[in-house]
């Protein structure tokens, strides 16, 4: 195409400059981080799946009952080891009771409980290694060994003492299993905070006369809470695991309330010939704990600078 | 190909698909290369010479990359070789060395055995052979010490070495052609002044064609023969070196020659600086790239890419200023002089 | 030039950092100057020499090994808690990566706020006013005062970082490479904009940079540093045109020109051997292994910084 080629009005050639506008632009739509990360979170099908999944099932344990229509403690021999039916979803274990809203409450109290822990082991967790991470020095040094100790003790004893000593209420559940399950997120935040302390926009804090407080709160916590938010949801289905293992030999949740753990437990003796009752809820530990990770792993890869696009 | 021409590219264009959309990194490069001399691709980040390099070396990911056009070398198109034969082409024919030496050097290798292992693959040397020419590669490129740095590891070496290193790897096999992608920009000024004297030399040694990728025009006026500047996946103008920086034909490479300070400057002059920022290659400009900060700019500018315009031997400025009925009321003197063939 | 002309006194200032296993890095090995009030002063360096050490420590920002920095009469490292806020309030720092150094988590207007909230400057529609007044100042559009940093250039960031450090209306700013991040085009711009600034309010800049050209424009005098000792110090049109230091004039020899001829002809000084290691700095001068023009008593003495004519000082036993 030479110059020649193209026939040009004559007001082409006037002047016009610099255009102030459309010289100093931004170049992407504005896009918070967050809206960043949903938006490429949204793209990775299986996480998306997990979030549907997890939705459902929290959704089905709270209208679960009122759907049924029926009570999780009712007693009624006559209708005892039924197979799943139109009446009966999930069926009736040996008491006639339904298993569906069983399943229902006791999921409630499964997943209240995974909840729970993971909250104790986050404050606690959170505010130990951004001690160690921010102060250094001895007390780095303190909280890092304290950490090591606890980490070694033999979880499962600590926990069967604690339950034994203290009973079986919710507070003794969770302050037994969240006693030591703070030191994995402790050493996460310690070295998530090690490296945040080093940027710039830190020290630029601290060249502006911002207070440690502020500096916690307003720098070194909402870039933490990427990491964070992973270590919650691994965590989650953990302790729901967790509680279950302790309902197997004795020690979970105490009856009238049941968790899917109990449910299991109790489902386990009958399996030859009930094998409905040890099912359901397997499943339904099973399912969260899929939905969980799969959220967990679409939240790290959307969380990722390096695997953006 | 004309004897000594060794690479040429047509009409070469490169478009990335994005979340965002399609953004078009290059758009309708050409350019060519000769034996023995060197040729600078110059521009400012985002311009789009990175991309070019790596288009030419078939570096660019392909399930992202859309490339066009051709580049010419031998004879044949390489945008059509299959990624086994590109993979020939690679550090034998055609070289490549990386801004950060430290990403490109792989650190849980030997710097002896990295620099072999060309060899061993391209021309089939035993590992034996290999690693005694590795060494003399070493010191070849000035690296003292040559027979224990053969033993060490990349993190046990400076900046500068490394960077040695990167090139005793890409000459290795002695390629045509060395493809330097910003090399020494990363390094200290007395170390980059010592890179580039021994790129130099090499080159002079093996009559080399070098593509210098870099956006520091003191680097340029010191290692190029001719020069290509880009601007927003365009090239704004080429020419001989002497051409472009003692006589400018565009408004941008006019504007960047004077921003940049020089030894003699003093700051009761402003800095020549243009306003805004490049423009989004989301969705580039209809006409000329430029054109939204280019204090000349015509009506025509912002509608119709300008063609190129011979404006001296061997200098062409792809800008609408050249045409007969632009508008040149205080345009300085020295974008619209002509020297040697006459435009159009 | 009277005394009271004088806004930072540093005085044999000493920052070494241990480096496990007992070895210690000697970043900033006695280093002494002034900087008057309005002046531009340029520190000039490869990397490792010391030069952003120095500055941050002159700022407080890193404790001192030895030595005393005193601004404005005040001892920067002795100020308790209320001193040190009003003093942050007088000295601020602009930063080099402009991707690094703005929180991603936090909008322009927070980030530019954060000084006034903490110094409690002005509040709510007054404190968003002075925000906007400020991104006026730096050249960015008013409208993008609710976005983050990942939105805008390396150069608007860096206009950010400005209107940040600016935000507590300081008397003296540490400029750390605050160019070196960006593109040609745009570093002209960022330099035009801090050089109107220091003009409009009364600046005074420590100017840090390995860009020699650029700090030979900006500042009025420049220190030149080596493995954390200054090796000359004179006014700007003094270096460039006479330099006297044997490193000094290697690296100037050694910055390519953007002019063909000139560097087809130049004469390149050329150094020989390696940056030797801050951790295990020879005896003498830091300079001797590889300076052309070294003799015996270079290995076994340390040059003392001493004025050889008016107003330029040079530590080398070849010119004393």
């Amino acid at each position: 195409m030479s110059v020649d080629d193209i026939v040009l009005a004559d007001d082409m050639f006037e002047r016009v400059g610099v255009d102030q506008i459309s010289s100093e632009h931004l170049e992407k739509p504005a896009l918070t981080y967050w809206a960043d990360v949903w938006r490429r979170f949204k793209e990775n099908r299986l996480a998306l799946f997990g979030l549907i999944l997890l939705a459902l099932i929290v959704a089905t344990l709270f209208v679960g009952p009122a759907l049924s229509g029926k009570d999780y403690q009712h007693i009624d021999s006559s209708i005892k080891n039924q197979r799943p039916s139109a009446e009966h979803w999930f069926g009736t274990d040996d008491m006639g009771r339904d298993i569906f809203t069983r399943v229902c409450y006791g999921g409630r109290a499964s997943i209240l409980i995974g909840l729970l822990c993971t909250a104790v082991m986050m404050v606690i967790g959170f505010a130990l290694g951004a001690l160690a991470g921010l102060r250094g020095g001895w007390v780095d040094n303190l909280i890092m060994r304290m950490a090591e100790f606890v980490g070694n003790l033999p979880y499962l004893i600590i926990v069967v003492i604690l339950t034994m000593v203290m009973g079986r209420s919710l507070f003794a559940l969770v302050f037994a299993m969240s006693l030591t399950s703070w030191v994995g997120t402790t050493r996460m935040v310690r070295g998530q905070i090690l490296q945040l302390k080093e940027q710039d926009y830190v020290e630029a804090a601290k060249a502006l006369g911002s207070d440690m407080w502020r500096i916690i709160m307003r720098h070194l916590l909402p870039n933490t809470l990427g990491i964070i938010m992973i270590q919650i949801t691994m965590s989650v289905p953990g302790f729901i695991f967790g509680e279950a293992f302790l309902s197997y030999i004795g020690l979970g949740i105490r009856p009238p309330e049941t968790s899917w753990g109990a449910l299991a437990s109790y489902g386990q003796e009958k399996l030859m010939f009930q094998p409905h009752m040890l099912f359901f809820p397997s499943l339904m530990i099973v399912l969260t704990t899929l939905s969980f990770h799969l959220i967990g792993d679409g939240l790290s890869d959307a969380l990722d600078p390096k695997l953006r696009r | 190909m004309r004897n000594g021409r060794i690479l040429s590219t047509k009409d070469l264009s490169v478009s990335f698909a994005t979340y965002a959309g399609i953004v078009q990194a290059v758009r309708g490069v050409d350019f060519h290369l000769d034996r023995g001399e060197t040729l600078a691709l110059v521009g400012e980040s985002g311009c789009g010479k990175t991309v070019t390099a790596k288009a030419v070396m078939g570096l660019l990911p392909m399930e992202q990359a859309e490339i066009g056009g051709r580049v010419d070398f031998h004879g044949e198109n390489l945008l059509e070789y299959s990624e086994d034969e590109m993979a020939r082409i690679r550090g034998k024919h055609i070289s490549m060395i990386f801004q950060d030496p430290m990403t490109a050097l792989n650190p849980t290798m030997k710097v002896g055995d990295q620099i072999a292992e060309s060899m061993v693959i391209h021309e089939g040397k035993s590992m034996a052979d290999a690693r005694a020419e590795a060494l003399e590669m070493l010191e070849l490129v000035q690296i003292s010490n040559a027979k224990e740095r053969m033993n060490q590891y990349p993190f046990e070496l400076s900046g500068g070495m490394r960077q040695r290193v990167m090139i005793a790897m890409a000459l290795a096999c002695n390629p045509e052609i060395l493809i330097a992608d910003e090399p020494t920009t990363a390094l200290d000024v007395t170390i980059q002044a010592e890179t580039l004297e021994l790129i130099k030399q090499l080159q002079r040694e093996r009559d080399m064609g070098v593509i210098l990728i870099t956006h520091d025009m003191g680097v340029v006026a010191s290692m190029s023969d001719r020069i290509h500047v880009m601007y927003a996946g365009k090239v704004a103008e080429e020419g001989s070196t002497r051409e472009v920086f003692y006589s400018p034909k565009h408004p941008y490479t006019f504007a960047l020659m004077r921003s940049v300070p020089d030894l003699t400057s003093t700051k009761d002059e402003a800095l020549y600086s243009i306003i805004g920022t490049p423009p989004d290659l989301l969705n580039p400009p209809q006409g000329c790239p430029f054109a939204a900060r280019c204090e000349f700019a015509m009506k025509i500018c912002g509608l119709e890419p300008p063609g190129g315009v011979l404006c001296g031997e061997t200098q062409t400025s792809y800008c609408w200023l050249h045409h007969p009925r632009a508008d040149v009321a205080g345009v300085p003197e020295v974008l619209l002089e002509r020297s040697g063939a006459d435009a159009i | 030039m009277l005394s009271s002309d004088v806004l930072v006194e540093v005085n044999g200032l000493k920052k070494y950092f241990r480096a496990g296993r007992g070895r210690v890095v000697k970043a900033v090995d006695d280093v002494s100057f002034n900087i008057h009030r309005g002046e531009t002063l340029g520190l000039v360096g490869e990397s490792g020499c010391g030069k952003t050490t120095c500055g941050k420590a002159i700022l407080g920002l890193h404790s001192l090994t030895d030595g005393e920095v005193t601004f404005d009469g005040l001892d920067v490292h002795e100020l308790g808690q209320d001193e040190r806020k009003e003093f942050t309030k007088r000295a601020q720092i602009v930063y080099q990566d402009p991707y690094s150094s703005l929180n991603p988590r936090m909008t322009v207007k927070d980030i530019i706020g954060e000084g006034i909230d903490v110094h409690r400057l002005c509040r709510g529609k007054e404190q968003e006013e002075r925000i906007c007044e400020l991104l006026d100042t730096v050249g960015l559009n008013r409208e993008h005062i609710n976005r983050f940093p990942h939105e805008f250039s390396g150069g608007q960031r860096q206009r950010i970082g400005i209107a940040r450090a600016l935000a507590v209306e300081p008397e003296f700013v540490v400029c750390d490479e605050p160019m070196s991040a960006l593109d040609v085009s745009i570093q002209a711009q960022i330099t035009n904009l801090l050089l109107k600034l220091q003009r409009e309010q009364d600046l005074t800049y420590l100017f840090i940079s390995h860009n020699l050209a650029m700090v030979r424009y900006v500042s009025d005098r420049v220190g030149v540093m080596y493995l954390g000792k200054l090796v000359e110090l004179t006014t700007s049109a003094e270096l460039y045109r006479s330099s006297l230091h044997p490193y000094t004039q290697a690296l100037l020899s050694a910055i390519p020109v953007a002019d063909p001829d000139v560097e087809r002809v130049k004469e390149r000084i050329l150094m020989k051997g390696e940056i030797p290691s801050a951790m295990n700095p020879p005896p003498g001068c830091r300079f001797a292994s590889r300076c052309s023009q070294v003799r015996p008593i270079c290995t076994e003495e340390e040059p003392v910084l001493r004025e050889v004519e008016k107003g330029h000082f040079v530590a080398c036993h070849k010119v004393t």
